[in-house]
């Protein structure tokens, strides 16, 4: 039976290529995904190969997630710990992340996310840092750059850089270039050192102290039991012991969590396209059953069992997935090669050329492949395995018409309870997002089974509309009713496409409307001067802005990551005096009066999801301080203001460094607006870190933020659209191979072989139109309930980018055409008598 | 005729129908097929069924070879109630009693000759008896083809390796339905030897659905149907004698 399984697959080699493409797209996917995180797992795995001590104290480190250098350890803690028995030596260290070494093309070197440090020049076998050309640092106007971080500023020892630091811009001398490491892989962080005392005048803001302190255990003694010793000599809960195992496995677990999220986000789409893949399969293996119908009925004639029958369409789906599998996975290695390279282009370089290829992404791969090929042919298997031997014996293969209506019923209750659970999801309250999840999969369901149906009803009337005046058009439309269910499992694949592609269209047009609405609400202020990198930045930059000419009141925010009784949190440090002229705040309960010294404001969503009330005390821990505060003031929630507001003037008395997020500007009564804002650009020129931008301009960059988020989204869907596209090709082509005679017969009865390219160039347009209609129709259903039912997350606003729909519906209809391509240009070129003579 | 002795013919008949019955749709789409048909073909023997259009021919010999279930009635194959069998063993049953010739050849496109003709055997799992192949083959006078797939042969080379494709795992019962109806005289007339040649010489039992009058001469015994009923029968049949009642069947048809 194998043979016989290998040798139908051969001779249908065309058409089952194109099944494997959809197997292969999807899989690819899949292992790229895998392998490209296992190397970035490997990249950052290989940080921790140097410079981790045998045993690390910092201050707390859960409660800052920014080494920003608020807390200290002090002088008398080192010689405490050097003291310590079995302690061989011990190292304090200041390394801050916030030195921004700026190109000579003017913008921040190093990933966006990547920490920039500022370290203490001292370099130890403990730091894993050696100078690797020049000489250390010596005085305030010398630095010493990480040669990866260098050689991407275009920098070299004896030039000029310009550096932001935590104090001010400033440029100084490259005397050296360290490196980290072996291979002085950073993964796009950068390191800046200063001497000893430059650092504690930029980096600690004059204090004395240090970051952390590295020690060496002496020989003889176990880290663990070194720890201890140390953890009870200093006495304090505020500072975090750990040896070398726990910061290694703390730090791989982070990684680990948001490379996990990463692979997640990748797989879904993985999972997309591959939904969409099986499509294909599944009509493709429908097609070849039902072509080959007469030869299964003559083996079941010769004994061949239903069993047999069913295991031999599984075994070619088997063969296909295999194929499939092992495509996929060469494509995906590729694939993650492709994107390791984009990653070195943007400043994230891996150190090591190789891919990490591990048996899991083979495994899965091979899985994938195999098992959603299987279980899209196991409709047509059973189909087959149901031939009775006597359709071998009759003439003409009489497939009879299965009623559409037990299906069309259930689909129609399906997709009625889906509208339904969407509906509800959107008005209920509190919304629920499960609720639209599972709206959005009945939906689904219940459009794929009621297509059939649809595309009978949709495409009877435009065939009645056509007939008569656009022949080709009008047998267009009867070929594509002639067999519903392979019209709408085509169309499927591109609905599922199209819905996601509107659906994600409306919540990101929903999202830029309520940012844009958010925005005017709540923005009082002219200027809103913000980190490009989302850190903190320089007073200077407050300073500069106060003294810009136009420019009245000047208002600006920091933000504290804090400990609230415990959890993490983070509280924005406002001037109470000043902020309600930068940002309208609607109190519900108190005032701004009432926020000063340790009373907070808090806003009524965050309240109520925290279960804080005007009064509830907590225990606030800053890195290095804590405090009882209490809630006195409680405004409304709103995507341009949310979350725990405090006196900033007590938070820095806590010790939280006076280093801003935002600042606000308002103009002087009567200044030019354009002219302010110049003189804006100008004197933060020092500062490319930051960036100043008016009302307009500040809602034009929120809404960038979403359109490069969809834009993303749209790009990992466009994989799908293509994949339903290669199922038009596929099942237009197949058609014609079955129509044969039918073709042969239109062209001996007069019809050009233009019109017979036309009317293959009209059915592909059909099934594309009807697919992506029918699927932007339902992901305008889904997307608009999912805004809705994020309302409390602040969308506030539904919109339809009406737009977009059009653009995308006119590009599926082109791709449509061009499906149309080669199956026309195939069916054009049969020959008239050798296609009627086909029996 | 001299030239058919029946060496192997018994008295005990390889297929017994008992009142077989065929209804197709309902209501005013109601089609009698077969109407009550009892009929027995001796084993060793080569059987004719004749009758016009639409008089169940077709219908009666799928319901003996166990390809359709009869709507009442029962058939026995060397024995065997096929009515009663499950289609797992009716399926092995088919495999291992039955062979099949058709009209139209019906190889598979995809196998050269050689693999058309055991494919019966691969898909059963047996291991061909190679001498009795042989023998077959050489009789067939397809050696020279064995190599080709079907849409390299002529049409009567393509029904010759469907006969030895039928022969292949030594059947009981060999059912040809039209087996000359798509070949031209000289083609039909050397499958027809074939026939006469697997009854008289190797012993096996030939039920043969046929129009063709000259066919059905070269059969040892003729039935005839109309209407869904058997008529009438005919033993040691020439061209003549079937033409003859073939048009007192059309006559009585109304």
């Amino acid at each position: 039976m194998w043979h016989l399984t290998w040798r139908s697959l051969m001779t249908h080699k065309a058409r089952l290529l194109l099944t494997s493409v959809a197997v292969i797209l999807g899989t690819a996917f899949v292992s790229g995904t895998l392998v490209f995180t296992a190397t970035l797992q490997r990249t950052f795995d290989s940080l921790m190969d140097a410079g981790i001590a045998d045993i690390s104290i910092e201050p707390n480190a859960s409660v800052i997630s920014w080494n920003n250098g608020a807390a200290l350890l002090t002088e008398a803690q080192l010689t405490t710990i050097g003291r310590t028995p079995g302690v061989a030596t011990a190292i304090g260290d200041v390394l801050v992340d916030g030195v921004q070494v700026i190109g000579s093309n003017g913008t921040p070197v190093g990933l966006t996310q990547a920490p920039s440090f500022g370290w203490a020049w001292n370099p130890t076998d403990m730091s894993g840092i050696s100078l690797a050309s020049g000489s250390a640092p010596a005085g305030a106007g010398e630095v010493v750059l990480d040669t990866q971080t260098a050689s991407r500023a275009g920098l070299e020892v004896g030039s000029t850089v310009h550096l932001v630091t935590p104090a001010a811009a400033q440029t100084a001398t490259v005397v050296g270039l360290m490196r980290y490491g072996a291979s002085g892989n950073l993964a796009g962080a950068t390191m800046t050192a200063f001497d000893p005392a430059t650092a504690r005048q930029l980096l600690l803001q004059g204090r004395s102290g240090y970051t952390s302190v590295g020690v060496t255990v002496a020989e003889g003694t176990t880290p663990d039991a070194a720890r201890d010793r140390i953890t009870s000599a200093l006495a304090d809960p505020t500072l975090r012991v750990w040896t070398r195992a726990q910061v290694v496995s703390e730090a791989q677990q982070q990684i680990n969590q948001s490379l996990n999220f990463l692979s997640a986000f990748l797989l879904v789409f993985a999972g997309i396209a591959l939904l969409v893949g099986s499509f294909l399969v599944l009509n493709t293996f429908s097609v070849l059953v039902a072509q080959r119908s007469r030869d299964l009925a003559m083996l079941r004639a010769l004994g061949a069992t239903r069993r047999q029958v069913a295991y031999s369409v599984l075994g070619e789906a088997l063969i296909v997935g295999l194929i499939g599998g092992t495509v996929g996975l060469a494509l995906g290695l590729l694939l993650a090669l492709g994107i390791q390279k984009g990653f070195a282009t943007i400043g994230m370089d891996m150190p090591y050329a190789g891919l990490t290829i591990s048996w899991q992404a083979i495994v899965a791969s091979y899985a994938v492949a195999v098992v959603v090929t299987v279980l899209a042919a196991w409709l047509p298997a059973r189909r087959a395995s149901r031939i009775k031997p006597v359709a071998a014996l009759r003439e003409a293969s009489t497939a009879a018409r299965r009623s559409l209506r037990g299906r069309t019923i259930a689909g129609t209750a399906v997709l009625v309870l889906g509208v339904v659970a969407l509906v509800v999801a959107a008005a209920r309250t509190p919304s629920s997002l499960a609720l639209v999840g599972v709206g959005a999969v009945l939906v689904l369901a219940g459009g794929v089974m009621v297509s059939p149906w649809l595309v009978s009803a949709t495409l009877a009337g435009a065939a009645h509309g056509t007939r008569g005046h656009l022949a080709t058009a009008h047998l267009a439309l009867e070929n594509g009713r002639r067999n519903p269910r392979r019209t709408a499992t085509t169309a499927s694949a591109l609905m599922i496409g199209l819905m996601l592609v509107s659906a994600f269209g409306v919540f990101g047009a929903s999202s830029e409307a309520s940012s844009d609405a958010a925005i005017s609400r709540t923005l009082k202020a002219d200027f809103v001067v913000s980190s490009v990198n989302g850190k903190l930045f320089a007073p200077d930059v407050a300073e500069r802005v106060a003294a810009a000419p136009g420019v009245g009141l000047v208002s600006s925010t920091t933000v504290a990551p804090v400990l609230l009784d415990g959890a993490a949190q983070t509280i924005t440090g406002a001037d109470p005096s000043t902020v309600d002229q930068a940002i309208a705040l609607e109190f519900v309960s108190g005032s701004l009066a009432d926020v000063h010294g340790a009373s907070l404001a808090v806003d009524d969503k965050t309240a109520a999801d925290q279960g804080l009330k005007l009064g509830t005390t907590f225990k606030v821990t800053l890195p290095g301080s804590s405090e009882q505060m209490r809630i006195a003031a409680v405004y409304r929630s709103d995507l341009g203001a949310s979350g725990l507001i405090g006196d900033r003037a007590e938070l820095e008395r806590l010790g939280w460094p006076h280093q801003d997020g935002t600042v606000f500007a308002v103009l002087k009564p009567g200044a030019d607006a354009a002219a302010t804002s110049s003189a804006l650009a100008t004197s933060l020129a020092a500062y490319p870190n930051v960036v100043a931008r008016d009302a307009t301009q500040q809602k034009e960059a929120m809404r960038a933020q979403v359109r490069q988020l969809l834009a993303l989204v749209y790009a990992m869907l466009a994989l799908a659209v293509i994949i339903a596209l290669l199922g038009i090709v596929n099942t237009l082509a197949l058609s014609i191979v079955e129509r044969t005679r039918e073709i042969g017969l239109l062209r001996a009865v007069g019809a050009t072989r233009r019109q017979v390219r036309r009317m293959i160039t009209w059915e592909s347009l059909v099934i594309a139109l009807y697919g992506s209609v029918l699927g932007a129709t339902l992901g305008l259903l889904v997307g608009q309930a999912f805004a809705r039912a994020m309302r409390d997350e602040g969308i506030t606003e539904v919109a339809v980018p009406w737009g977009t729909l059009v653009v995308v519906l006119v590009l599926a209809c082109a791709m449509g055409l061009v499906a149309a391509v080669l199956p026309a240009r195939r069916a054009a070129r049969l020959d008239v008598l050798a296609s009627i003579a086909e029996a | 005729m001299p030239d058919q002795t029946t060496p192997f013919a018994s008295d005990v008949p390889a297929v017994i129908a008992d009142n077989l019955t065929m209804v197709y749709g309902s209501g005013e789409a109601r089609v009698l097929a077969l109407d009550d048909v009892s009929v027995a073909f001796e084993a060793g023997l080569f059987s004719a069924i004749m009758g016009p259009s639409g008089s169940g021919k077709s219908t009666l010999l799928h319901c003996l070879a166990g390809l359709d279930e009869p709507t009442s009635g029962r058939v026995r194959i060397a024995g065997v109630d096929v009515t009663d069998l499950g289609d797992d063993d009716l399926t092995r049953f088919r495999r291992d009693h039955v062979g099949f010739v058709f009209q139209s050849f019906n190889l598979l496109p995809m196998l050269t000759a050689r693999d058309n003709i055991t494919v019966a055997l691969d898909i059963a799992g047996r291991k061909p008896d190679q001498p009795w192949l042989d023998g077959i083959i050489d009789a067939l006078g397809i050696r020279d083809r064995l190599e080709h797939i079907p849409a390299e042969m002529s049409g009567g080379q393509q029904q010759r390796v469907a006969c030895a494709r039928a022969l292949a795992g030594r059947p009981d019962v060999l059912f040809c339905d039209e087996p000359t109806g798509n070949l031209d005289s000289k083609s039909g007339a050397e499958v027809l030897d074939i026939l006469v040649d697997a009854a008289h010489r190797l012993g096996r039992t030939v039920v043969m659905v046929t129009h063709d009058p000259s066919a059905a001469a070269r059969a040892d015994r003729v039935v005839f149907l109309g209407d869904g009923r058997l008529r009438d029968e005919l033993v040691a049949p020439t061209a003549v004698t079937v033409i003859e009642r073939m048009a007192k069947l059309e006559a009585l048809v109304p």
